[in-house]
């Protein structure tokens, strides 16, 4: 789409909301929108420029911020709503939730299923069909076996703000352990719940894969979360939380399998036989180990011992030795 | 010629701010404008000759109509909608432009407080979609929620999404556009498609069904022309993607389910019979594997035993190979020979490291 088509979209659905924003901090107004403060105040510039033609003194839009910091706005009232929906928008935001409409049952696919169908009466009727047709041909999995009622008690803990304790399953190690937490908010990856929390074993803000929840009750007791947690900061799109006492982990991949790793990791190398070498960092390796040995004899730790052990542990375990 | 990139700049900024005064003028006036009354309204316009005019008045239409404004063409005479086609047949002066404000406005939608919230976090989650083009109509969709939305949403959030950020998210995005306009025109197409299993790139076509997600990453379930059948691709391996216009319509056969695609294991994705596995399974990880082996598994009343349906052997031993000291294959033999065969080699491999 030419520049001046989606910045027309943008000048478009600005208006209204900042029609709605008269005499707000203009600082609250950027941070609302997500966009930088310079970017706001030209945006202003250039809605100034514009207004209902032969632009007499009460035609022209005036947008601008007064000495208390605060947005100004007058003669935009041709602007009283946004334009309305496209096929595309709708289309966009279905791809992007498609995957917290899992568990169904859980109040976050409840939410997002009542957004999508509201979003769906308020388009245009030809475009209502299009999204109609295309939502049969869309489907997802999450590969999520977190129950509904696990996700749910979780984001009930969260609003009233009550610790709560579980069973977990570290699969870095293989061990179940329990555990108290504060849940803080909630994360989306690759198909998957986590729970952000703070750890009262920890004493620190850790992630928690929902599917490996295997118990939970509510407490009593009361927890605040702090004001400076923003779970939008917390998330870098890693999920691993170093502790500082990892060690490099390599695992070599035979050319028969390199492919899928490298598409997969950034952290993967090709080499010049077409194997591949993966490269991590981690303190246990159970978990490594096990993952290791799905690709049975395509692949193999190179370090460190401790992993290396850790596959012959597992190996030598099997049943029925 | 060549135009410096500010001027450029310049020009679509100027484009913009013209294009929007054209809305506000639309949008102001209850009646349709002739268009003598546009070009004396717009600066622009009046210093242009008539048939300049005519061609940028037109071609600023037309990015209005993409853009999604419904701007209509109306007889003066009795304010009957014409086609463009049809006012081609009137003179200039009996022809008015308005927009049509019930199509123009974005209706109520009634969002509950909590969708609202949802939403103004989706909006703060670093953007998922690679693609350009949908980052943008996702953002612009936020904005025209935002127009509904109260000022004054907690500003705590509760809810992230990943941004996803793998080597083939970039190639993935790129290629969902291409395959939803040929998901919505029912249009074959035609692509270069790298099976990983054989490690071979060769062309297909193929009459697209449905995409499905499954742990973050897009496939697209189809019948394949070349190989005759229902094949599943992982989007982000195909390239050089067209759609193949004007060909005869295909139809998806009744009998096909997106949705059976779903909750199947690696080892159940294909579409021959399955043989059925019988693993014995440790009781104190029984939960753990009950998850792993998905719904289609049929448990022993008392969770000792577990039968699965497997249609791809080698995904399969891949799995019970990872979990081997928590589950033991007991039918068929052979595969637990094979199974036995491979740990031995692994176990003397590791011995000799």
């Amino acid at each position: 789409m030419p520049k001046s088509e989606t910045e027309l979209q943008r000048l478009l659905s600005l208006l209204p909301y900042l029609n709605r924003r008269k005499g707000y901090s203009i600082k609250a107004v950027a941070k609302e929108l997500g966009i930088p403060m310079p970017t706001l105040l030209r945006d202003l510039d250039r809605l100034s420029l514009c207004g209902v033609p032969p632009y007499g003194p009460a035609d022209l839009i005036l947008a601008s911020v007064d000495e208390e910091g605060k947005l100004y706005m007058d003669s935009a009232g041709q602007f009283k709503a946004p334009l309305h929906l496209t096929l595309q928008e709708a289309l966009a935001l279905r791809l992007a939730v498609l995957p917290l409409l899992e568990p169904k049952k859980s109040s976050y696919a409840r939410i997002f299923r009542s957004i999508l169908s509201k979003i769906n009466a308020g388009l245009l009727p030809g475009d209502r069909e299009a999204v109609d047709m295309l939502t049969r041909k869309m489907v997802a999995e999450t590969l999520d076996r977190s129950s509904a009622r696990i996700l749910d008690l979780l984001r009930q803990a969260r609003v009233d703000q009550k610790t709560v304790e579980m069973v977990y399953y570290i699969a870095s190690s293989g061990e179940l352990v329990r555990r108290r937490i504060d849940p803080y908010g909630f994360l989306h990856h690759a198909g998957q719940w986590y729970v952000v929390a703070y750890s009262h074993y920890a004493k620190d803000v850790h992630n928690y894969k929902a599917s490996r929840i295997r118990e939970i009750k509510l407490l009593s007791d009361h927890y605040e979360i702090p004001g400076r947690f923003d779970i939008t900061q917390y998330h870098t799109g890693l999920l691993f939380e170093p502790t500082g006492q990892e060690q490099e982990v390599k695992v070599w991949f035979s050319p028969n399998v390199a492919r899928w790793i490298v598409e997969a990791s950034h952290n993967a190398k090709l080499q010049k036989d077409g194997s591949a070498t993966l490269t991590l960092r981690a303190n246990r390796f159970a978990w490594i180990a096990r993952w290791v040995l799905k690709y049975g004899e395509e692949a193999k730790i190179l370090t460190p011992p401790e992993a290396k052990l850790e596959v012959q542990k597992i190996i030598n375990n099997r049943l029925n030795i | 010629m060549i135009i410096n990139p500010k001027k450029e700049e310049l020009m679509a900024q100027a484009k913009t701010e013209r294009l929007l005064d054209l809305v506000a003028l639309f949008l102001d006036r209850r009646y349709p404008v002739p268009k003598k009354e546009i070009r004396e309204n717009i600066p622009v316009y009046r210093g242009l000759n008539p048939e300049t005019f005519d061609r940028v008045f037109k071609r600023d239409r037309n990015d209005l109509a993409k853009a999604g404004v419904p701007i209509k063409l109306v007889k003066l005479e009795d304010s009957v909608e014409v086609t463009p086609s049809q006012a081609a047949g009137y003179r200039g002066d009996e022809i008015g432009y308005t927009i049509d404000r019930e199509e123009y406005f974005m209706p109520q939608l009634d969002l509950e407080p909590e969708e609202s919230l949802a939403l103004s976090l989706l909006g703060r989650t670093s953007p998922r979609l690679k693609d350009k083009r949908l980052a943008t109509s996702l953002t612009t969709l936020l904005q025209k929620l935002r127009c509904q939305t109260p000022a004054d949403l907690p500003s705590h959030s509760e809810l992230a999404l990943s941004p996803g950020n793998r080597p083939e998210a970039k190639t993935e995005s790129k290629n969902l556009t291409v395959l939803l306009r040929a998901l919505e025109g029912v249009t074959r197409l035609e692509c270069d498609y790298h099976s990983f299993r054989n490690d071979q790139v060769s062309r297909r076509q193929v009459e697209p069904y449905g995409l499905l997600q499954r742990a973050g990453t897009w496939y697209l379930v189809g019948f394949c022309l070349i190989r005759k059948e229902i094949r599943v691709f992982r989007v982000s391996r195909i390239s050089k993607l067209k759609l193949l216009q004007g060909g005869k319509p295909f139809k998806i056969p009744k009998d096909f389910s997106l949705a059976s695609f779903l909750g199947r294991q690696p080892w159940d994705l294909a579409l021959n019979p399955p043989r059925e596995v019988t693993l014995q399974v440790d009781p104190e990880y029984h939960w753990l594997i009950i998850q792993e082996l998905g719904q289609n598994a049929r448990w022993s009343p008392d969770g000792g035993m577990v039968t699965v349906p497997v249609r791809t052997t080698e995904p399969f031993l891949r799995w019970v190979l990872s979990q081997c000291d928590r589950v033991k294959i007991l039918k068929p033999e052979s595969l637990a020979k094979d199974l036995k065969a491979r740990l031995d080699r692994m176990a003397a491999k590791e011995a000799h490291a």
